[in-house]
């Protein structure tokens, strides 16, 4: 298994060189057409067993990650990956995130030097601070350089490798090796009835979607349609990767939103507690 | 709550009383999961599995690990809260402090 390189004051091109090694992003193997085998990596390696439910979600969770996208290609994916990573151990989002305000700290992110300044600060802040993001440094970042879609793409892989990394860690299975990226050019789909409205970013009504474009709404039953749902829709097929892995490791919006009634081993309320601990300790206003 | 059940916002603002059956084992995995080291991590564990099984370990994990990730959807795309439950919700974000919405 590789090591995460720990010195990250080193010169960027040794950098560099680690991240290719630990992603092995200077390989894109068509050969390995085959899963990763996440789900079998996370059975052997957890310290409890795991049900089949949930690992066929990890491991669809990662081969998603791992190919194509629709603004980035697999191997930019699993840069953001990898800066998501490394996000936590930045100096410059550590002295931000102890700072009362994250705005009066200026520096550079301590990066592997593939992706741009602009990306890695999005990933990072996302990673680190998302709880004290402002719109105007969502503008910011776009007059930057990142484009809408680009960004929601981005937001979608923070929160799918947070919630991955996060249940491996939280079973005892350590972290995942970054797996070889796939290839393929991204869609570049767009969806055309996209506009601003409730959100920063551009979102996609369920009424807007054309014929024949990815629907990010339909595993949402339409009367639970909320804002949550919508937040990814610039990009459906995240939002519909979102949804999979997220209803995965929650409960269905069904299941969930049926409080007569009790599902599996939690008590409802004993779900939200676990949620609004985690949601209070992120700053999360939503 | 509509489950019947009486809870307090203590708990999850501060991590201790919070009314809910097992809701210590519960909020401190949680915190660990998030904030802690690798120790109180494993300790909080231990002490989910003691006091409530594997399984609903597991399915807290996944909880705690999915709300991880929801959140960054949330603040990264500055969604706001869904008509209807702005009262609610203010009630809620006071008591917990986070009351300031960032502009």
């Amino acid at each position: 298994m590789h090591q995460r390189p720990r010195n990250l004051s080193i010169p960027r091109a040794i950098a560099r060189d680690d991240l290719i090694e630990y992603t092995s992003l200077a390989v894109a193997d068509d050969s390995m057409a085959d899963t990763l085998g996440a789900g079998d990596w996370l059975s052997a390696e957890s310290d409890y067993e795991i049900p089949r439910d949930l690992l066929g979600a990890f491991e669809r969770a990662w081969n998603w990650i791992r190919g194509p996208g629709t603004w980035w290609d697999a191997a930019a994916r699993l840069a953001i990956a990898a800066e998501v990573r490394n996000a936590p151990s930045c100096p410059l989002c550590r002295e931000r995130r102890a700072a009362p305000s994250p705005y009066a700290i200026e520096g550079g992110h301590a990066s592997f030097g593939v992706l741009s300044e602009c990306v890695v600060e999005v990933a990072h802040r996302l990673r680190t601070d998302s709880g004290r993001l402002r719109a105007r440094w969502f503008e910011e970042a776009l007059a930057n350089g990142i484009t809408d879609g680009e960004y929601v793409e981005v937001a979608a892989l923070v929160a799918s490798v947070a919630l991955l990394d996060s249940f491996a860690r939280a079973v005892g299975a350590g972290t995942l090796p970054l797996p070889k990226p796939h290839t393929g050019d991204p869609s570049r789909v767009r969806p055309s009835g996209a506009a601003l409205g409730v959100a920063w970013v551009p979102t996609l009504e369920p009424a807007d979607i054309k014929p024949g474009e990815p629907n990010p709404y339909r595993d949402v039953p339409p009367e639970h349609v909320c804002n949550i749902h919508r937040a990814l829709s610039l990009v459906p097929t995240e939002a519909i990767e979102w949804s999979a892995l997220s209803s995965a490791f929650y409960r269905t919006d069904a299941a969930a939103g049926d409080v007569e009634n009790e599902y599996g081993d939690l008590t409802h309320a004993q779900r939200e507690l676990i949620a609004a601990r985690v949601a209070a300790l992120a700053d999360c206003f939503y | 709550m509509i489950s019947g059940e009486n809870y307090s916002l203590e708990g999850v603002k501060h991590g201790g009383v919070s009314g809910v059956t097992h809701g210590d084992e519960l909020l401190a995995f949680a915190e660990a999961l998030v904030v802690g080291d690798d120790a109180s991590l494993d300790c909080a564990r231990r002490s989910i599995v003691e006091a409530m099984g594997v399984a609903a370990f597991v399915e807290a994990a996944g909880v705690a690990a999915q709300f991880a990730g929801i959140v960054r959807v949330a603040d990264a795309t500055g969604i706001p809260v869904d008509p209807g439950d702005e009262e609610f919700t203010e009630a809620i974000q006071a008591e917990l402090g986070i009351s300031e919405k960032f502009e």
